[in-house]
This record gives C-alpha cells, structure tokens and sequence, in this order.
C-alpha cells in the first residue's frame, strides 16, 4: 500500500462512548491531520468537538451494517477505529456475543461497503488466555484454550478482521491487542479488581501483571491511524510488576484465598445470582502470568509515556 | 581439583533476614516494584543470597570441582541432573556460579514452578519457567542459562531411582544453544536427592492441587518438613562444549544431547564412588572430573562436538 499523503483525513469511531473512545476523540480533534470525525456509539460523547459528529447506533441491531454504511459513505470515511468491545463481562452472554463477534461482523461489512482504507480493532492480550506461557508473549505465540465468552468473543472478533483483511487486500487492517488499560477514566475489568479496597488473590500465587496506561492506548490508536499500520501488534509496554506490588501500589488489601475455595466460591456466588458475569476461567488470570511483549509496536515508531508503576499511581489518585 | 570452598566469615543476621525474606515473597507480602521480564527482582536475591550461601557452606557443605571451567564470558547452558522435589539444587549452582561473578538463570519444569508458595519464591530470585522461548530470552542477551533436560522425570522420580538420568527429552536445548552460539557446560551435583527423597506422593487432583511428597520429614513436621535434609554434597563443573554457531538438524541435536547425557552420567558416577576406592579413575579420587581424567564420556562425546 502507498504510504498515506497526510493524515487519515475523516475518521470514523465505533464505541466512541468508552473511556478509551473519548481519550481517541479528543486526539482527532486536536490532530491537524485529521479533517472530520464521525462518533458512532449509543450515547453521544461527553463533549463534542467542532470536528466531530455523532451517529446514535445500536450495534446489536441488524439495521445497525446498513445505517453505519450509509453514514460512512455519506461522510467520506477514510478510517475506522472500532473499539465497541467490552471491557468487562456481562452476565447476558448471549447479547455480549451480539454485541462483539455480530457487532465486529456488521462494521467490518459496512466499512468493506463504504471502502474505508484503513481499520484499527481494539482487542485485548487476555485473548492469550491464561495457562503456562512463556514469561514474554510475542504476537506468534499460541493462544491458549480458555472458554470464558469474555475472551472467545474477542478472538472471534480478530477472525473476522483477519477474515476482513484477506478479502480486501487494499485495506490496512490493523489488530491491537491492549494490555489491560489503567487510568483515571479506564473502567474495566481488571481495574476495578485492581482498585478494589480488598482484592482476592489465589492463595500462594502472584502471577505477573502487565498494564497500559489509557493515555498510551488512545495514543496508539491514533498512531496506528495517521502511519498507515496494518499488521497484528502487543500493545504493551516493557516493565510489569507481581501481582502483589500493584495491588500495594494503589492500596487495595489481599484477600489470599486457597484456590479449590475460589472454585466452588466462585460457583456458589454466581448460583446464587451473585457475581453472575465472574466465571471459573476467568480466575486463571490470577494464577497465571499473561504479559505481552510490545517490541513489535514499538518497532513501528510508537513509544509509551508511562510505565507500570506511574501508570499505576495516576490510578490510585481519585 | 576437588577443593573445598572455604565458608566466608557469616552473619547469622543475614541469614535470618533470608529465612524472613523468603517467607514473606512466599506469602505475597513483600511487593517487588522492579521485576525484569522473566519475573526475577534482584532486590530479593540480595536478601535471600545469604541464607543460600549459608546452605552451602554449612548445611549441605558443598564439595566443588572443576571450577577452572568456569567463566563469567556467556552465552552459557549449563545443564544439570535435577534431584529432590524443590530445587535446592537450583539454588546451590546459583552460589556457584555467583562466586564465579556469574548470574545464572534457572529454568524449572512446570511441576515446581507452578508449586502454590514456593514459584513466586522461585520466580522473584531469578528461576523462571522451562521453556525453548525463556531459554532463548537469556541466551540472547549473552546470559547464563540453567536447565535440567529431565525435568519432572528428575524431580519426582522415587528416592530408590536417584541419579539414574533419566530421558532428556529432544535435543531442543541443543539447538537453541548452537543456535545462540552458547557454550554447554555439564554440571553433576550429588547430595541433592537425599536432601529431600521421595518416598511417596499424596494425590491431590480432587481438589486441582499438586500432589504433596512424602519425604522423612513431609508432612509430618508440617512447614518445617520442607527444609532439606543436611546431606553432604558434591558439585562437578564439567568442560564447556562450543558449538559452532548455526542451525542444527533434530537427529544430530538429539544424537548430541544423548552424549551429554552420557558424560553427565559418567560425572555422576564418579562424584559418587566411594573416595579412595573409585576404580581407575586415577589422580582423581573422589571423580573431581578434573581435564585429564575423563575416560569414558570423552571418547564417545568427542566426534558430536566439532570445534
């Protein structure tokens, strides 16, 4: 592919509610490269730039590929960025999968319709899943079996945008895997636990953790816009802290729990209809390490501002 | 030549802080802010490096030969027999080879490093996960790398099989090191299974947790049973193979890692036969497997190691 003359020009976010969306909008509207930004999300964003226009769509809706087609064509989109994925589980698996493979499926298809060249999607590195890897993960490395829909959904999403690349070949499609993000806005999964006033752990284990400051991934993205990048990247920067140290950092107490009680706790709460999204898998992510080495990133002109432990500290602060 | 390391005058405090340490990594309650990527925080090495050193000295007093082979030029693989549950005899090479201005990196099988308590212990004092991308992550930066090609087969094999060698598995490590243009040095220790023997294992698969060993003292002292026994040991530092640098088919690195197998049990032979006794080992009693002496392992090692 040519390289691009200057800038993306009209940029389209699908998701454009989330924190990281938000973080995203704010860029475009301060990068001169950029000419016009179309928001896609349910809700509109909490500030609307002079740049920026809103497009309400609901992605689990099955008008949603053609109304977003009409209104990327209509805008003269030349690059997406979909990050409608979720950041934490819900308990409704059935719309969440609606939501992320039907949603990534029906973008994908409107941007294919409405011949927009370049395609970033937000993925996450816990597609690894979580089992006995090696200590740095490169894009390469195998992901391992792991049925929690929170991470099924999004390897079926980076199928799809695989899938997507193959039959546009004159496409830059761009998959970015983001270690869990942290931040004063960031809400997800692994933040809350992390911020929790008491935090469990497994008992006797303090697996490695990897973090990405949101300023950092709303960076990237916009990286990966105004380069031209297309390929599958770690988005992570170097350094990672235990388990044990990032928890002291913020503040949060450990409540070690021995691991077969974590088990069948886990299975109780979410009986009992407490916790109903928390699934056992997901406390693999506890035991073991998933860190992502982002060297394949950074060879692509990208540096990362934070570090684990400042990342961290902007988090703690209310 | 065998010699005997001569203890460093030793502060029962440092020691003590070491014993605190490790507990407290054990327990998550003493927060690493700098890890490298492999996990290790050589903050806690530091703090812990005494009450090894005192292992060595005093408990396990360490009898080491060969020393002359080593040096701090890496890229190095050593490769060592692996005996006993824990692997105190991670942490013994470790002594040695930071004694010789050498920071080695273990490698432990998955059976131990996942170990509920005793991997972060592993992890934080510089071990991590045998693996060929781990071993190529230290290799590559010119590191000192510690395998043991048996793994779980060595360390969970029963007290009446020790230091039989067991399989090695592919030549992987082979590869990996000629690839890396790493030396291979072969390490013999003997002390190690007595230290802690495998009597029997307590299943605990009901409940997804490691099997428990049964040792002389485990579980019927509780935490304490842990502690290895004080058993003398003995170290042999065998000649470093250079390979060539370059690629290596998988029939000749198997052929390869077969004869370093052989020269390793030859140097477990010889730490163990009786001192004064050990027949025709010549000049070398006790099997310090000292240059001139190797008769067996040499000759069939020779032709699988060009240059």
């Amino acid at each position: 592919m040519a390289k691009r003359r200057k800038g993306p020009g009209v940029v389209a976010v699908v998701g454009s509610r989330s924190p990281l969306g938000q973080g995203l909008l704010e860029r475009l509207e301060g990068d001169p490269s950029v000419t016009r930004v179309v928001a896609v999300d349910l809700r509109p964003p909490g500030t609307l730039g002079p740049k920026t226009r809103f497009v309400r769509l609901d992605l689990t809706h099955a008008q949603a590929q053609r109304q977003l087609a009409a209104a990327l064509e209509a805008e003269g989109v030349e690059a997406l960025a979909h990050l409608a994925l979720l950041g934490s589980p819900l308990a409704n698996e059935a719309y969440a999968r609606e939501l992320e493979v039907g949603g990534t499926a029906r973008v994908l298809e409107a941007a294919g319709e409405a011949g927009v060249e370049q395609v970033a999607l937000r993925s996450t590195t816990a597609v690894y899943g979580a089992a006995k890897h090696p200590a740095l993960l490169d894009e390469d490395a195998p992901l391992a079996p792991n049925d929690a829909a929170f991470l099924t959904h999004k390897r079926e999403a980076e199928a799809l945008a695989r899938r997507f690349a193959e039959a546009h070949p004159e496409a830059r499609v761009a998959i970015l895997r983001f270690a869990p993000e942290i931040g004063p806005r960031s809400d997800n999964l692994f933040r809350r636990y992390l911020t929790a006033q008491v935090a469990p752990v497994l008992a006797g284990h303090d697996p490695i953790v990897q973090v990405l400051h949101e300023e950092d991934a709303a960076e990237a993205i916009l990286h990966v816009l105004t380069h031209g990048i297309a390929g599958l990247f770690n988005v992570a920067p170097a350094g990672a802290l235990p388990l044990s140290a990032a928890l002291d950092v913020l503040g949060s107490r450990p409540l070690p729990i021995p691991s077969p009680v974590a088990m069948a706790s886990t299975r109780a709460l979410r009986s009992l209809g407490v916790l109903p999204s928390w699934r056992e898998p997901l406390l693999d992510f506890l035991r073991y390490p998933v860190v992502a080495d982002g060297d394949r990133f950074r060879s692509r002109g990208f540096t990362f501002q934070h570090d684990v432990v400042t990342a961290l500290q902007t988090t703690r602060s209310p | 030549m065998t010699r005997r390391t001569t203890p460093p005058p030793s502060s029962p405090r440092a020691e003590l802080q070491g014993v605190r340490a490790l507990v407290e990594i054990a327990f998550g309650r003493r927060p690493s802010l700098r890890v490298d990527p492999l996990g290790k925080d050589p903050a806690r090495w530091r703090e812990v490096r005494p009450l090894l050193e005192w292992l060595y000295d005093r408990w396990f007093r360490v009898e080491l030969s060969g020393a002359e082979h080593l040096d701090d030029e890496g890229p190095t693989l050593w490769v060592a027999n692996r005996g006993g549950y824990l692997p105190w005899d991670a942490g013994m090479l470790a002594v040695v080879a930071h004694r010789h201005g050498i920071e080695l990196r273990p490698l432990v099988e998955d059976e131990t490093f996942y170990l509920p308590y005793v991997g972060p212990v592993l992890n934080r004092l510089g071990a991590a996960r045998a693996c060929k991308e781990n071993l190529e992550w230290i290799l590559s930066r010119g590191g000192h790398a510690l395998i043991f090609p048996e793994g779980a087969r060595g360390s969970r094999k029963p007290f009446g099989r020790r230091y039989q060698l067991q399989p090695f598995g592919g030549g992987g490590f082979v590869r990996i090191a000629k690839r890396m243009g790493a030396r291979i040095v072969p390490v013999a220790v003997v002390g190690s299974e007595e230290a802690t023997p495998l009597l029997g294992k307590i299943s605990l698969a009901p409940l997804r947790l490691p099997a428990l060993p049964v040792t002389p003292t485990f579980p019927w002292l509780g935490a304490l049973g842990l502690l290895p026994l004080p058993t003398p040991w003995k170290i042999a530092v065998g000649e470093p193979l250079s390979l060539p640098r370059g690629e290596l088919d998988p029939a000749a690195a198997t052929r390869t890692a077969e004869e370093i197998r052989a020269r390793l049990a030859a140097m477990l032979r010889r730490l163990r036969a009786p001192d004064r006794l050990s027949p025709g080992s010549g000049p070398a009693p006790g099997g310090g497997a000292p240059r001139g002496s190797r008769d067996g392992p040499r000759s069939p090692a020779a032709p699988g190691f060009p240059g």
